[in-house]
């Protein structure tokens, strides 16, 4: 196209040149050779022809042109059948010798001195040239024999080639007066031109094309040892010329050395071609190595990518799936290679996928990214989250997509159960009575719980500042204190004890725990906690406090009540040691200085009635016997007396006692001493845990009295046994009591019969009850007057079945 | 029988006499030597002439040194060490006659208040302590 503008341009300003007689546009330099107005015609005319051609794709591939372009293929018929007519016409008066007046029909030729060409006709050479290119450009519009038209191309531009190569090296006499009629310089550069856009045109010339095809490597190269060769010969040719023309070497000599110049170049050429082939080949054999790797780490990433992977044609079919494409869905790579995408769609959804996908082919989008369910090979759905992309060819139409695809279920699930998660501590802190709160710390908001409505706070504001500013000013130093200390501290948890505004401005004690959460760095980026409300719980304690004290108190007093009355027991019980050790000393005092007087009274009763016997009369006898008799009873008193004495003083030592075997014993001694036949019944085994020396005293003392009332009974009878009731008894068939002065018996002293009738000193059964109740037991009588007495006691204990 | 004296050790000169005259109806010869303390008791079994008795009848209650002292006095000194003691007293204390036995007495008798029984009492301590019984010679 350039080369064609320009050799039309070239043209134009000749024949403008022409018009005007404005001389200095018709040749190249002053003083060379004219282009002829003919010559500046004919070229104008293949020139739009050309271009003509060129507008109307009629030297495309195309072997029949669109309709719309006949019109102008028919104008450039027409304007290259006239430069053909234009060049024969001036060939032919070469030719046949003769001048038709033809070259002076358009524009008047001053014909200049020693001119050589007919006025107003151009260059036999040009004539040639212009006959040739003007064919080829006539059949290329006709669109016929187009090997041809190239070799008549070539042949057109070959002639000013040469005129022009011929101008270079200054052939002699090629001037407006040189002996020979030659081509303008101009007329051979237009020319030339359209030689070169006449090819470029031409679809045939394919060798042109390969030549000026910009994309590749080796044309640039060919085009680049093309011009240096094409201007090294030149040089090489001009170098021997200017050498011969100065006489230096003859001309075998000059077409020696230019021969071995041109090998030398030759060479030369073949030494760099050589090695820009190399390089050339260094670097494709580079990017090939590197295209190996590239595909083997794109390859490995797709085949081991987490993600399932699958390259997709327009169409829908999908032709290569990664490993875990197919372990998301089940299927072998050859199961997949039959299927489209729309087939694994789960139907409800393959509509919008479908959309998207004709969205990116519209080129209305870039990428596809969805979530979508795909169906499994077994039937079963899986949730997936879908980007794909295009990958186009160079033309922009889309190759394949290659889409990439993420098992979500485990995600939406996790996501589900946060929210399940995140509803159950709603839920939570609904239903406690604490005030439960999330403080979302980098944002400083706080979510409170429903439970704040208990201090009267129904639209709570959720910052901290609103917080601080409800606890007690003479708190909330040390809290605040104590919060910022624990946030910034490793610690996970804190808590505080505070006096916390109520809406109604009164004042309630919180106990707060709060759980702090941070991230990877340690920050602290949440608190969640809750605020209980102990109020009541601290007031109760105040009041558990306060009667603990007076409790204390009253304790402290009692226990000083009880130290004085212990301290007077203290001196009781010293009182009564000392009169204990005091009632020792009298009853040992007893058992000696008491006796001593009676034994004299007796002794010296006794010294006199034997050494007066004589002078005494029986009344004076008499007397000295009841002396005697007084003082054995006064010795039997104080024996009794202090019986009961050491009875109450005994130390218990608590043992089997066999109340049968010693009951035995002693009724056994009686008879022995008294001489008596007394009917005695004894039940056997009858046994108990007690002091066994002092129950022998109670049963001595019991059976002795059976004995001596029963002295004057003509069947006595004594018997020992056990009642129903448990205890024990001793009975007999004596003169008996009245009961009503039953009480008396055992009193010490006390008598309900006369000394007379049964002797005995009152203390017996003193000592009997004082040793029945030792023991934790009783005793009691029943009787009536002349039928006998009972004499009933107990003796509790472990072993007794009382 | 022993010529040997019997110390009597009695405070109560009722008991003296009376003892004395049980003794004499018993016929039992033996000189009594009487000691109206534990002291004078003492003073005559270690004096430098000492009484050398076949017998010391010792009551308990004693002014100035009680008997169970005068037994341990006796039972401590070798010269006196075989002598037989009978305690005879009033006392039917239970603490007195643990003492005396811990003491070694020889026999702890009470002294009846019955005249009669005295005597039969008298005469068996006399008969058996200075008749039947034998003691090494010191």
């Amino acid at each position: 196209m350039v080369c064609a503008w320009s050799a039309a341009a070239l043209s134009a300003v000749v024949l403008i040149g022409w018009v005007t007689h404005w001389w200095v546009l018709t040749h190249t330099l002053p003083g060379q050779i004219q282009m002829k107005a003919n010559t500046a015609i004919g070229i104008l005319a293949i020139a739009l022809a050309t271009l003509l051609l060129q507008r109307a794709g009629a030297s495309g591939s195309k072997p029949t042109p669109a309709r719309g372009s006949n019109a102008l293929s028919t104008v450039a018929r027409a304007l290259a059948s006239l430069t053909l007519i234009i060049g024969i016409v001036a060939a032919a008066q070469y030719a046949l010798g003769v001048g038709f007046h033809f070259d002076e029909l358009f524009f008047d030729d001053p014909i200049e001195a020693g001119e050589l060409t007919p006025a107003g006709r151009m260059a036999p050479t040009t004539a040639v040239s212009l006959v040739l290119l003007g064919s080829s450009a006539l059949l290329l519009a006709l669109g016929a024999l187009r090997r041809l038209t190239v070799w008549l191309t070539c042949g057109g531009g070959a002639v000013p080639l040469f005129v022009l190569v011929g101008y270079l090296y200054a052939v002699p006499g090629w001037s407006r007066s040189g002996p020979r009629a030659v081509m303008a310089a101009n007329t051979a550069l237009a020319l030339l031109l359209l030689t070169v856009a006449l090819l470029a045109m031409n679809a045939e010339a394919e060798w042109f094309h390969r030549v000026f095809d910009p994309a590749s490597y080796a044309a640039r190269l060919a085009r680049r040892v093309f011009g240096f060769t094409s201007i090294a010969i030149i040089c090489v040719g001009w170098i021997r010329l200017v050498g011969e023309r100065a006489g230096l070497y003859s001309t075998a000599e000059g077409l020696a050395l230019a021969s071995v110049f041109s090998m030398c170049l030759g060479l030369g050429v073949v030494a760099v071609f050589t090695r820009l082939l190399r390089d050339e080949e260094r670097v494709r054999h580079d990017r090939e190595r590197d295209l190996i790797e590239s595909e083997a780490r794109w390859r490995a990433m797709f085949d081991h990518a987490q993600v399932g992977m699958v390259q997709t044609a327009p169409g829908g079919r999908l032709f290569l799936a990664n490993a875990k494409f197919h372990e998301l869905l089940g299927f072998t790579p050859e199961e997949l290679r039959q299927k489209t995408w729309a087939e694994i769609t789960l139907p409800a959804e393959v509509a919008e996928s479908a959309d998207a996908v004709a969205r990116v082919l519209r080129g209305e989008s870039s990428r596809i990214e969805l979530y979508k369910h795909y169906v499994r090979k077994d039937g079963s759905p899986l949730l997936a989250h879908v980007v794909s992309a295009p990958v186009r060819h160079p033309s922009g139409e889309v190759a394949y997509f290659v889409t990439a695809i993420e098992d979500v279920t485990e995600r939406r699930r996790s996501e589900q159960a946060l929210r399940l998660s995140d509803e159950r501590f709603r839920l939570a802190a609904r239903a406690t009575e604490d005030i439960v709160y999330d403080w979302n710390i980098s944002e400083d908001r706080i979510w409170w719980g429903e439970a704040l409505a208990r201090l009267g706070y129904q639209k709570p504001s959720h910052t901290l500042e609103w917080w601080s500013s409800r606890v007690h000013e003479d708190d909330r130093a040390d809290v605040e204190r104590l919060l910022f200390e624990a946030l910034r501290g490793p610690d996970e948890r804190w808590q505080s004890e505070y006096r916390f505004q109520r809406a109604d401005g009164t004042f309630a004690v919180i106990h707060e725990r709060g759980f702090i959460v941070r991230d990877d760095t340690g920050r602290a980026v949440r608190m969640i906690g809750a605020m209980s409300d102990v109020t009541m719980r601290r007031e109760a304690e105040e009041v558990l406090r306060d009667s603990h004290a007076a409790l204390q108190k009253m304790v402290a007093e009692r226990t000083s009540e009880l130290r004085v009355e212990r301290d007077r027991l203290q001196v009781l019980a010293g009182e009564l040691q000392t009169a204990n050790v005091e009632l020792e000393a009298f009853s040992y005092s007893v058992s000696h200085d008491l006796r001593a007087p009676l034994r004299s009274i007796d002794g010296f009763s006794q010294a006199l009635a034997e050494d007066a016997g004589d002078a005494l009369d029986d009344q004076a006898r008499s007397h000295l016997a009841r002396v005697r008799a007084a003082a054995a009873r006064m010795g039997n008193l104080i024996d009794d007396l202090l019986e009961l004495s050491r009875v109450s003083r005994a130390v218990m030592s608590m043992g089997e006692a066999d109340l049968s075997a010693m009951g035995l014993s002693i009724a056994r001694r009686l008879c022995e001493e008294t001489g008596r036949e007394v009917r005695i019944e004894i039940e056997p085994r009858l046994t108990v845990r007690a002091d066994a020396q002092l129950m022998g005293i109670v049963l001595e003392n019991l059976l002795s009295n059976a004995w001596k009332f029963t002295s004057r009974k003509a069947e006595p009878s004594v018997g020992l046994g056990r009642s129903a009731d448990g205890s024990f008894f001793v009975r007999d068939n004596g003169v008996g009591f009245d009961t009503r002065h039953a009480d008396k018996l055992f009193v010490p002293f006390q008598r309900l019969h006369r000394v007379s009738e049964y002797p005995g000193t009152g203390i017996g059964l003193a000592t009997v009850r004082r040793i029945i109740r030792k023991h934790g037991g009783d005793v009691r009588a029943e009787s009536e007057p002349g039928r006998g007495a009972t004499f009933y006691f107990t003796v509790p204990s472990d072993g007794d079945s009382a | 029988m022993t010529e040997r004296p019997i110390l009597l050790v009695e405070d109560n000169p009722d008991d003296v006499d009376l003892t004395l005259r049980a003794l004499k109806k018993n016929r039992i010869a033996n000189e009594v030597v009487v000691a109206g303390d534990g002291e004078d008791a003492i003073d005559l079994l270690f004096r430098d002439e000492p009484l050398c008795p076949g017998l010391v009848l010792l009551d308990v209650k004693l002014p100035r040194m009680s008997g169970i002292e005068v037994l341990a006095r006796i039972r401590a000194d070798r010269r006196t060490s075989f002598l037989p003691v009978v305690m005879l007293t009033s006392s039917t204390d239970e603490r007195d006659m643990v003492e005396a036995y811990g003491h070694f007495v020889n026999s702890y008798v009470r002294k009846p208040i019955d005249f009669n029984e005295f005597i039969e009492v008298a005469n068996q301590i006399g008969m058996y302590w200075l008749l039947v019984n034998r003691v090494p010679f010191t």
